[in-house]
């Protein structure tokens, strides 16, 4: 896969608008999944995955295949998707503390929106949508892309011992509210 | 390791044998892992490849056309400060060395050619370094 990377990156490079393409297709997946769980705004999704293969156009020729190739565009993708959100002011908490940031996520409960939820996995997303950017960003790309904690840890500029911690906190976080709602579903 | 993170690591690794089936913690983490693994509903339209492109090739022609508009209005620029110092000062060229230079004085007539020579070369570096040598890392 490195070589075809290599030499797709270099007709890419020499101007080849269809290698270009192929090389969408070949990773618009981890960029729709980066960018979709990050972004909520459907509008803007699409807009900023172009934006994402623009800026990957405009750099290909500084990408030296120290790291995969997909491991670079998704950086690029988390980047993107970082400053998009501090241009829109949405709140980033850098590194959650523990104590706070657990007990305002699992305490802060609508029973409402919990007894309304049809199944498991509108309920388990609408959680995770709640999670800070770090948490949902190792989330999926340990579980949908199954990369591993060093590739994480390129992506996302932290070491692999914080990549881990995070993982296992978000997971924790997200088991501190699923057993609020099985235990509310055995009631039922 | 706590007994969360054993739970995690268990469902992880496939262990589900260990693992205590009526517990609600395992429960809910299966859960957990189940849609964790599902990749997100965002997907890309079938043509996004060909829209990058498009906006691509639409970025390159306005780069193009900007750099033309800037490199036409610097010529212009050139020429009309170049007529209002030549105005100013009453100029007339003199390179301090032409009395030495006078058996190519016949050449004097032709002092514009030269002028022009050299201004086109310089030019013609120019051009080459803004647009054909950055054309072809595009």
């Amino acid at each position: 896969m490195v070589m075809e990377d290599q030499a797709l990156v270099s007709k890419v490079i020499s101007g080849d608008k269809q290698a270009f393409m192929l090389l969408i297709k070949r990773h618009e997946r981890i960029v729709a999944h980066m960018i979709g769980r990050l972004i909520k705004h459907d509008g803007e999704r699409e807009e900023l995955c172009q934006d994402v293969f623009l800026r990957v156009y405009e750099k290909l020729h500084e990408f030296s295949f120290q790291s995969k190739l997909s491991t670079w565009i998704a950086t690029i993708a988390y980047r993107f998707a970082i400053n998009h959100l501090r241009k829109k002011k949405i709140l980033l908490s850098d590194i959650p503390e523990e104590e706070s940031f657990t007990s305002h996520f699992v305490e802060d409960e609508n029973p409402e929106s919990i007894a309304s939820e049809q199944d498991m996995d509108a309920f388990v997303l609408n959680l995770i949508d709640q999670l800070p950017v770090q948490y949902k960003t190792v989330l999926t790309l340990y579980h949908v892309e199954s990369m591993n904690y060093k590739e994480i840890g390129e992506i996302t500029n932290m070491p692999e011992g914080t990549v881990k911690n995070y993982l296992f906190r978000a997971r924790n976080l997200l088991k501190e509210k699923v057993t609020k709602y099985l235990g509310k579903e055995e009631l039922l | 390791m706590t007994h969360d993170d054993e739970l995690q690591h268990k469902i992880e690794q496939g262990d589900f044998s260990s693992l205590p089936s009526d517990n609600i913690d395992t429960k809910a983490y299966q859960e957990i892992f189940r849609v964790l693994n599902k990749a997100p509903e965002y997907i890309l339209p079938e043509n996004f490849a060909n829209k990058v492109v498009d906006r691509l090739e639409h970025q390159h022609k306005r780069s193009i056309s900007f750099e033309y508009f800037w490199f036409g209005f610097g010529f212009i620029l050139l020429i009309a400060s170049l007529v209002v110092s030549l105005s100013y000062t009453s100029f007339e060229l003199d390179l301090g060395f032409m009395k030495s230079l006078a058996p190519l004085k016949h050449l004097a007539p032709f002092k514009g050619v030269f002028i022009f020579g050299a201004l086109f070369v310089l030019l013609l570096n120019f051009v080459d370094h803004r647009f054909i040598k950055n054309k072809k890392t595009v």
